[in-house]
Parts: structure tokens; sequence; C-alpha cells
């Protein structure tokens, strides 16, 4: 898998927001001109174009009808992928490796303000679930009680994790959430579903957007900036029984596929800033442990020591996670684009960063059934 | 450059009314998964990854594949969830092509969804898919739609509506040929004819019903291609193209998009002449204008002059270049299934494997066509070849 590495040459993002005057398209257009810019590419050298958003996020059937010749995809190649924004990007991967395609552009945006209840009761069954009431929040909880139960997890443990993310989002000038909420805000806000509380669970960050251009490595030579390297991904789906996913197995065979295929042995070590999809605290511990970062059950260990503070060995989501910006369609866009701005700043704790890892997930609906995907970025130093 | 990709296998279930179905959505899935993997010997714990197509607003569920338990969930495999409109099925083919072309995996299920099975009302649902605020009030739906085509189409050229009743007629004539149609009558001319009219110049039976059922492929690199079956189809080339989002700029005469689209194609797999060089071809057609406008834009004949390779029999089961031998969409219309029920119905021509409908030759080399979006957005062709 994965023989040949891909480069990532430009990308764009708007502020994310709970509101604003752009439709998707116009936000799609707007991050995709600029990533073009940034990116250096001709608007007629365009290849192919990847979307990725839902229907149900969009209020238009076939929404990908808007984003796709906004970002660039008229007369062109195009396809949109409803799993997410990494997905997308592992999309747009397949077609440069397999020659189809010679410069992709990613992009998703947000643009509506839906009910996100009404959105994941109506991704559930519709003749046992919808009618109980089931949603995402409701998967959250049974998920949350599964993990804190079998790893005797204390309402403390994951309060810590939720402030650990506001924290760090409080000094990202990209995070929509800046509020820098400390454990006890998080401890005294109100409770949502048994054991999560309402900072616990994301906030929804309605608008905003993202583009990434991609090429090959041969063709990158040809654009003036220093590209980023997607040297490995990995794609899991959970099984659609509850009670199989309490530790996170899909999480945990996508990264040991996208390990394999970036050649990454031990993760702590080798990889030097994590940008994960945690929509909600509880999240965030379960997947160190699929992740490899430390044995089943020790997640809570590994927080404490600060290994994954912003100033740790291993920082998990420095940019404040979905947590602070929980974009449904383009939050994988967001987390890769964090991902990039870390590498590219080359700060941290060996004074260069070199490899990121980025995740994504289309868990913003609901728990099962959900689908993983991991990507592996580099930095040549 | 990429590996070359085949299909190994094609997996089809029964095709019925989405009235008269009995069968729960995740029933037919996984018949048609079951079916595609049986023919080759294989379980789902030898594949790699599945590609799956649907549109979650004419499903009546979000993201429906994440509700049922026949695509490798329980051993963690990636399931890709790609939505591109009525080109669905020809986009998922066409991800799990660059998948393994790619390097990325080796085997790969490539299924889409029998979208329409819970359907109450189609038009209405098809409505959700034009433009919220300037186009889904007028009313628009695709009969509409296809039915201001035709009209322009005989203005324009000079053509009776009787056009229409002629392509009808062939293809309920293919479809009852097909074990895998919906609709197996075979509509005569006249029957055509007489139908009720629901949408000048468009009859009932020239507009394709609402059907139940699905397709799934299995797909493969190379060597492991060769390994499972002695009859593997080659993906040649493989592309989309889309159009603008609001209709309004549109030609509505021809579909030049999906002229550009062919011509590309066309001149990347050296094809000079396509009805001498394409020994059959699957087009997507909903309702029985769509045919003649797929003629001229794919180059098999001059623009306006598409009735005559009706009239002439170019086009039938045993002509020059068969078109549409299994009835299309027209006669089994299973939702996004029905996208990639054209290329899956190419692979089993090419393969020998196409019963009733099988074309004579052999024939070696084909050509797969996908339709969707609002008024037509996006078209896809496929080029597959065998051996």
């Amino acid at each position: 898998m994965m023989d040949n590495k891909v480069a990532i040459i430009g990308y764009a993002l708007d502020r994310y927001a709970s509101e604003t005057d752009l439709s998707s398209e116009e936000m799609g257009f707007k991050v995709a001109k600029r990533a073009r810019d940034h990116a250096g590419v001709k608007r007629f050298d365009i290849t192919s174009v990847h979307g990725s958003t839902m229907d149900f996020f969009d209020g238009v059937t076939i929404s990908n009808g808007l984003i796709i010749p906004a970002a660039g995809g008229y007369n062109i190649d195009s396809t949109r992928i409803q799993n997410g924004c990494v997905f997308a990007i592992i999309s747009a991967c397949a077609s440069i490796l397999s020659g189809a395609s010679q410069v992709a552009v990613v992009c998703s945006a947000d643009s509506v303000n839906y009910d996100i209840f009404k959105v994941s009761n109506a991704s559930t069954d519709c003749f046992f679930n919808q009618p109980i009431g089931v949603n995402h929040l409701s998967t959250y909880a049974l998920f949350s009680n599964g993990y804190m139960n079998k790893y005797r997890i204390s309402d403390e443990d994951i309060a810590a994790v939720a402030a650990k993310n506001y924290k760090d989002g409080a000094s990202n000038p990209h995070a929509h959430i800046q509020t820098g909420y400390s454990v006890d805000d998080v401890l005294k806000s109100k409770m949502l579903s048994t054991p999560l509380r309402e900072y616990e669970v994301a906030m929804r960050s309605s608008c905003g957007g993202g583009a990434i251009f991609l090429t090959s490595a041969e063709m990158a030579k040809n654009y003036p900036r220093k590209p980023i390297w997607v040297t490995g991904v990995g794609v899991g789906t959970s099984s659609i029984n509850l009670d199989e996913i309490v530790d996170l197995p899909a999480l945990r065979y996508a990264s040991e596929i996208a390990f394999k295929t970036a050649g990454i042995e031990n993760p702590v070590k080798d990889i030097d800033v994590i940008e994960l999809n945690n929509p909600f605290s509880v999240f965030e511990l379960a997947a160190y442990e699929a992740m490899g970062l430390c044995k089943q059950g020790k997640a809570v260990d590994l927080l404490k020591k600060g290994v994954t503070q912003s100033k740790g060995d291993l920082p998990v989501n420095p940019s404040g996670g979905t947590l602070c910006t929980n974009a449904p369609n383009s939050g994988g866009l967001f987390r890769a684009i964090m991902a990039i701005k870390h590498l590219e700043k080359g700060d941290g704790k060996k004074g260069k960063k070199k490899r990121a890892l980025v995740h994504d997930s289309d868990m913003s609906i609901g728990m099962t059934g959900d689908s993983h995907a991991l990507m592996v970025l580099e930095r040549e130093v | 450059m990429g590996r070359k990709v085949g299909i190994v296998s094609v997996g089809n279930t029964e095709y019925t009314s989405t009235r008269r179905e009995t069968r729960e959505k995740s029933e037919i899935s996984n018949a048609a998964v079951k079916q595609a993997l049986d023919n080759v010997g294989l379980t789902m714990k030898d594949i790699e990854a599945v590609v799956y197509s649907s549109v979650d607003g004419f499903e009546g569920i979000n993201r429906a594949e994440r509700l049922q338990p026949c695509f490798g969930q329980s051993y963690n495999l990636p399931l890709y969830s790609l939505n591109t409109g009525g080109t669905g099925g020809a986009s998922a083919f066409k991800e799990a092509y660059h998948l393994i072309a790619a390097g990325l995996y080796d085997l790969v299920i490539v299924f889409a969804s029998a979208t329409f099975n819970v359907v109450v009302d189609n038009n209405q649902i098809l409505n959700t898919a034009w433009h919220p605020f300037f186009e889904k009030p007028i009313g628009e739906n695709v009969i509409t739609y296809a039915a201001r085509l035709a009209m322009k189409y005989m203005d324009t050229y000079k053509w009776p509506e009787e056009i229409f009743a002629e392509v009808a007629a062939k293809l309920h004539r293919n479809a009852a040929k097909n074990p895998y149609a919906h609709l197996r009558k075979g509509y005569t001319f006249d029957e055509i004819m007489a139908s009720p009219m629901l949408s000048y110049p468009l009859r009932l039976y020239e507009v394709c019903p609402v059907s139940s059922g699905a397709v799934c492929l299995v797909m493969a690199e190379e060597s492991r291609a060769r390994s499972l079956t002695d009859t593997p189809v080659w993906i040649k080339e493989m592309a989309s193209i889309s159009d603008t989002f609001l209709t309004g700029y549109r030609d509505s005469l021809h579909f030049d998009r999906l002229k550009i689209l062919a011509d590309r194609i066309y001149k990347r797999a050296g094809i000079k002449n396509p009805v001498k060089e394409l020994d059959v071809a699957e087009t997507f057609v909903p309702m029985a204008n769509f045919e003649h406008l797929h003629y001229e834009a794919m180059g098999f004949c001059e623009e306006g002059q598409a009735p005559e390779l009706i009239k002439d029999g170019t086009t039938e089961i045993d002509g020059k270049l068969p078109v549409n031998p299994s009835g299309t969409v027209l006669c089994t219309n299973s939702g996004i299934s029905a996208s990639l029920t054209r290329y899956a119905e190419v692979a089993l021509q090419l393969m020998g494997k196409a019963e009733g409908r099988q074309v004579k030759g052999p024939p070696r080399i084909g050509l797969a066509h996908a339709w969707g979006g609002s008024n037509g957005q996006y078209h896809a062709i496929g080029i597959l070849e065998r051996d």
C-alpha cells in the first residue's frame, strides 16, 4: 500500500463561526480560490475535485452539485465522499497515484443551520431506533458509560480532557470556541446525557470551509511551495452494534494500516502531533488506546503525565480539537490544515516537527457504523 | 501510472416494483453482495475495502449503509460512502478503480443502493435535488425536464413524436430477454403509443418505472483478478464530468458535457470510430429521448440523425453497435444501483454471461455510461475490455 507519496501544495481555511452570509457554494468558491492562489495552481490545471459534504447537512439532495463547480469542477472529473474530508483526501491521493488526475482539489464547506438531533435520529434504523429517539448524543453517552465503567474513569478525568482542549483552543486564532473553559467550568456545566455535560460535547460550528490542493511527487516540483507529504493512510469502519465498539476496534484497525504504510513502529516516538476528531471528551481517551499511544485502560495516566498536552511529548489536538471547532462537513480539512500548520511552523519537542497524524470520522451523526480514517503527513527537514 | 484493474464478478438480485417489494433494504444489499462473492468463491473476510453509493436525500434515511451489516463492518473493513446523484454507481466504480490502481487495496467490493425501495412519491423527492431557492419551488422533476428536451429535439430537427416510442419499443423488447429487468412485458410500438401521456411528448411507457433490486461488483488488481476468474473484464478508461449546478446555463438540445467527456475518453482510449470499434454500449436512459441524445454526444451519428440509427437497426442486439441490450433504466430503475448496473451489464456482455441478451461477437470492448445530478449535472463514461 501507498508505494508513492502524494504532495500537498497549498491550502486555505475560512474562519469558523456560528453564522455566515455565504451560501455553501460561495464559501466553497472562496476557500478553493484562496487555496489555489496559495498553491500557485492555474485555473485550468485542476484535473479533479473531491468534495466532502452530506446531503442532510446541506439541506439539498445531491448537495455536491453546489460545491463541485464552485471548487473548480466545471468540465472536469469529480466525486464526493460522505465519510469526511480525510476520506476525500484519500480519494484524491488514489486519483493521483492511479494516474487519473494530476492536480486534485479537496474542498468542503459548512453554511447551513440544522437540527443535529433530527439529522442524527434520521441516521438510525427507521423501525427500531428512530421511534425511541436515538440520536448522536445518546450513542455518545452509551459509549461513554461503557468505556468509563470498564476502565473506572471518573467524571473529573473526562472533564480534564475537555479542559485540555478548551485551553489549547483559546490560543488558536482559527478555533471557533475560544473561551478556555476550565475543569471546574466543565463540571459545572449542565448534564446533557449522563455522563456527558454540556462542555464535554462539541458545539456546532455551522459555518466555515476549507480546501487543499494535492499533486504527484513529480508535479510538485512545478509549484512554489515546499510540499507536505501524505505518506500513509488507513481506514476502518465500526460494527453496527454498540456493544462491539467500546474499545474502538475500527480506529485500531485504521491506525495499524496507516502506521504500516507510513513505516511507523512506535507512534508516541515517531509522531510529533495528532489532530483527532473528538466530538465528545471520552472519545479522546478511548482513541489514545486504540491508536496505540498507551496500553488499554491507561489513557488517563497518559493524560495526567501531560504527554498529550500542547507542550508534551506528543501533543493531541493543540488546535483545540473538535470540542472547539466542530464543522460537520469540513472538519477533516480543518484538522488536516491545523496539522500542516504545525509541521510548517517546525517548533516542538525536537526543535522541528516532522510527522503529523490526522484523524477523521463521521461520528457527528452517531457512534454505530461510524468510519474512521487516519492520514500521516510528513515534512522534510 | 496505476495498476491494471479488473471486474471479476457481478452479483444481481431479482428486480421488482417498489410497490411489490417484500425485502428490506439490507436484505437486498446482502443478496447482491453475497451473489457477487459466491460467484468467485470469496467471503467478506477476503475483501479489503467496500465502496458504497447512494443518495441520502432519496433514501429517507441518512447514510443507510451505516445500518446494514453486510458490508464487512464486523471485520472493520473500510466503507467508503459516495454520493454524486444518479452517477453514484459510476462514481463508486471509479473510486474502486482508483483505489486499486493506486495500490491502496487489491480486492474491493462496489455496491450501489436500491435507493428508491422505501420511497412513496418518487417525483417529489427527486425535486429536492434542484436549487432550493431558484428551481425547486417551480416543481422541476426529471420527467418535465426530459419532456422539454424532447420537445426541443422534435422542434429543431423536425421529427414526429413517434421516434420516442421507437426507442422505447426497442428497449422493452430487449428487457423481455433480460432476467434482471423489472419490466419484462415487451411493450410494442402500438402499445407504447396508446399508453397515457405523462408530459408531452413523453408517454407512460417511454418513462422509467420505480424498481427495487441492486447490483454488486467485485473488482481486483490484475494478478488477483486472473487467479479468481478466467474472464476478467479490464477497465481501459474511466472519468466523469461536471456541469454548473443551476440548470439555466445549459444547452437543452444536446448533452454537450457528455460530448466533451466522450471525446476526451475516446482520445485516451485510442478510439477513432466508436460505431466500428465498440462492440456494445450501455447508457443511462430513464426517458426514451435520452438515447437519441447519447448517440449524438457519443459520436454514434451526426446531430439530429439519432432516430435513423433506431430505424435501421444499428443499435439492436444483433446490430452493428448494440446499445442497451439490457433494456436499460427505462425498464429497470433501481435507484443509484441502476447506474452501476450499466457497468455490470457491459462486464457481463464481455464475460459472455449475458444470457438471453448476449450480443454476438464475442464482444471485446464496451462502453458504459451514467447520468445524474440536477438535470444531469454529471456524466460518467467507462471503457471496459477483455483480453
